[in-house]
């Protein structure tokens, strides 16, 4: 399953690579890689080229089929991959453009304490993290919501749990979209994925989610560090999490609902894994509705976790999240579908954005971007493995005009993980993150080793390519202090 | 029948984990892949609560008939905590089935689960026949 990529990849800039349109018949339009030489050839060592030109089948499809650096394999649709269609024009969506964790993302928390103050108590902080944010495979939440409830967040996502009494009403407007997408439609989920999600609204997960209290190591650009409220030694909170059960389910039951409806409306495929249905079609509206619902889900569900981080360093700091400056910075989707208006060819038209495993990165101006980083750009937050560093970066105009206003999302991994297992054979991870500085405690038995750093790919060499690119750009580097995973 | 052509042994994958599984009958690789699967959730031990369910299903093809039949075993782990250590096929064919699937509801609390299976794939989902051993693999995202 590591097979090189062997086909035609044309190098048309200095972080740019094409698979042309003429490489397959069924290519409407071209793929294009964000990729520098060193990562490019890292890139081909698997079949996510391929999923590349795969996409760019899809009816209805726009200008490329994208994919930024931090590109890896996935189900049908690669990770880093960028896909936008034209409902006007037989434009399809697809849940595997979305994959099973519908609107997985990442919220970042400031906070007014620096590195001096966090690291004499940092095992205690971490372990008071690790007692009281639910971790690990289906963990349930500490605070219990009856369906009624869920059916309410999947409709107006963190509005409704601040309306209750959790978070902050200023953290709604540092939401992508608000954390609210309009025409979610609770209805359109099935029971079993209510089951599923029901007691997991404030859980973090397994797999790579986590949460880890950072500090501010590094600050490339001071003028948008100051409007984000960012400034060197100061410690953040970042948080990685998704839809959980509900999300998983949503995708898996349409992925089989849509298994005979590209046949249905012509559409051929060359991966079933791609399986769609025009946005304006039935099929097409339905998961659209449940996808929404999920996703406000999410938003609801990260909402909870920065609730219960404000709450644990309150007790452990004998201050209140509000005396410790636990501002919300910002929250991004990185797995999602949306409908937005771009640009394209000087005309304005409404597309249905896939992002998987990519960001937003709204640039100075745009009318989405919050009123107090609107003459700055989006933050965008990218998570890099536990050892090094994670990023913050701002949305750049070239977004707009080259990938539907979106950018990587992580590190990407480079390591499968029973080969990570085996490569930390006779190894202590644990002890290796305390040598350089990060106390981590995680859940299962694996995990550290699955997740070790040597498992991705450098977030530095990913964000400087989509920077050279004129994506994004770096605002601040976040150097892991401790860290909890399921 | 050839010696060791029924069983399962896992796989790696870029970012996620996978099976193979071999039988000799169609029936029995379903029971494999489910047993592989289970085994790859983690340790999970029988609780003292016995449930028993039929299980019926339909799909267009035998891979996604499957799929199916895992993720239905998967939801009833999840959802309900039932894990099923006799599976017995009342019917079988390319694309229906029906099976009866007797167990526990497992005991948490001696149990480890080390995995959390986010769905059952169709990634390279084929099953293919030579010289009377049937295969499959099977992706899962974890």
């Amino acid at each position: 399953m590591t097979d090189t990529w062997s086909g035609p990849l044309e190098k048309i800039g200095e972080s740019k690579y094409r698979i042309p349109k003429t490489y397959k018949p069924f290519m409407r339009v071209d793929g294009i890689i964000y990729a520098d030489d060193i990562l490019i050839g890292q890139i081909a060592k698997d079949k996510a080229p391929e999923q590349v030109a795969n996409v760019a089948s899809l009816p209805g499809i726009v200008g490329a089929s994208l994919a930024m650096p931090d590109i890896h394999w996935g189900y049908g649709f690669c990770i880093g991959g960028v896909a936008a269609t034209d409902p006007a024009n037989g434009g399809v969506i697809s849940p595997g453009g979305v994959g099973y964790d519908i609107n997985c993302g990442v919220r970042l928390l400031r906070t007014n304490l620096t590195r001096a103050d966090v690291e004499p108590i940092l095992p205690v902080l971490i372990d008071g993290l690790f007692r009281d944010v639910p971790t690990g495979v289906g963990a349930g939440g500490k605070i219990k919501f009856n369906p009624k409830e869920i059916r309410q967040i999947m409709q107006h996502g963190p509005r409704w749990l601040v309306d209750h009494g959790y978070g902050w009403d200023e953290d709604i407007a540092l939401c992508e979209a608000l954390g609210r997408l309009d025409g979610a439609d609770p209805d359109a989920v099935s029971q079993r994925a209510h089951a599923r999600g029901y007691d997991q609204c404030g859980t973090l997960g397994s797999g790579n989610h986590f949460m880890e209290v950072q500090y501010v190591e590094q600050i490339f650009d001071q003028e948008i560090a100051k409007v984000y409220g960012l400034h060197k030694d100061q410690v953040t909170v970042l948080i990685h999490s998704g839809s959980r059960g509900l999300g998983y389910q949503v995708c898996d039951d349409y992925l089989r609902e849509m298994r005979e409806v590209p046949a249905r409306y012509g559409i051929d495929l060359p991966d079933r894994q791609l399986v769609c249905a025009p946005v304006h079609s039935q099929e097409g509206k339905q998961y659209f509705a449940a996808m929404r619902a999920a996703a406000n889900f999410a938003w609801g569900n990260r909402h909870m976790l920065a609730h219960l981080a404000r709450q644990t360093f309150a007790h452990r700091f004998g201050k209140t999240p509000e005396q410790l400056g636990m501002h919300l910075l910002y929250d991004v989707a990185h797995n999602i579908a949306k409908m937005e208006t771009h640009t394209v060819a000087g005309r304005q038209m409404s597309l249905c954005v896939h992002r998987k495993g990519a960001t937003r990165a709204f640039p100075p101006g745009h009318a989405e971007v919050p009123d107090r980083y609107r003459a700055v750009g989006q933050p965008v937050l990218i998570p890099g493995d536990m050892g090094r560093a994670s990023y913050v970066l701002a949305g750049l105009p070239g977004s707009m005009e080259q990938s539907f206003g979106s950018t990587c999302h992580g590190a990407g991994r480079q390591m499968s993980r029973s080969a990570a297992i085996k490569a930390s054979a006779g190894r202590d991870i644990k002890k290796e993150l305390a040598a350089v500085g990060v106390y981590a405690r995680a859940r299962g038995r694996t995990g550290l080793a699955e997740e070790q750093p040597d498992a991705y790919k450098d977030v530095n060499d990913v964000v400087r390519v989509v920077e050279k690119a004129g994506l994004s750009k770096r605002v601040a580097r976040l150097r892991p202090l401790g860290v909890i995973k399921g | 029948m050839q010696p060791n052509v029924t069983g399962y042994t896992f796989i790696e994958h870029t970012a996620d984990l996978g099976l193979r599984a071999t039988a000799t009958t169609l029936p029995d690789l379903f029971i494999q892949a489910a047993r592989g699967m289970y085994a790859l959730l983690g340790q999970l031990e029988p609780g003292t609560e016995p449930v028993e369910k039929i299980l019926q299903l339909q799909a267009p093809d035998t891979e996604s008939l499957l799929h199916d039949w895992l993720s239905e075993l998967l939801w009833e782990v999840d959802g309900n905590g039932r894990l099923f250590d006799a599976l017995e096929f009342e019917w079988l064919d390319e694309q229906h089935l029906t099976a009866r699937c007797s167990g526990t509801v497992y005991d948490t609390a001696r149990s480890e689960r080390s995995i959390e299976i986010k769905a059952v794939t169709y990634h390279d989902l084929r099953i293919e026949k030579h010289d009377g051993i049937y295969q499959v693999t099977v992706i899962f995202d974890i």
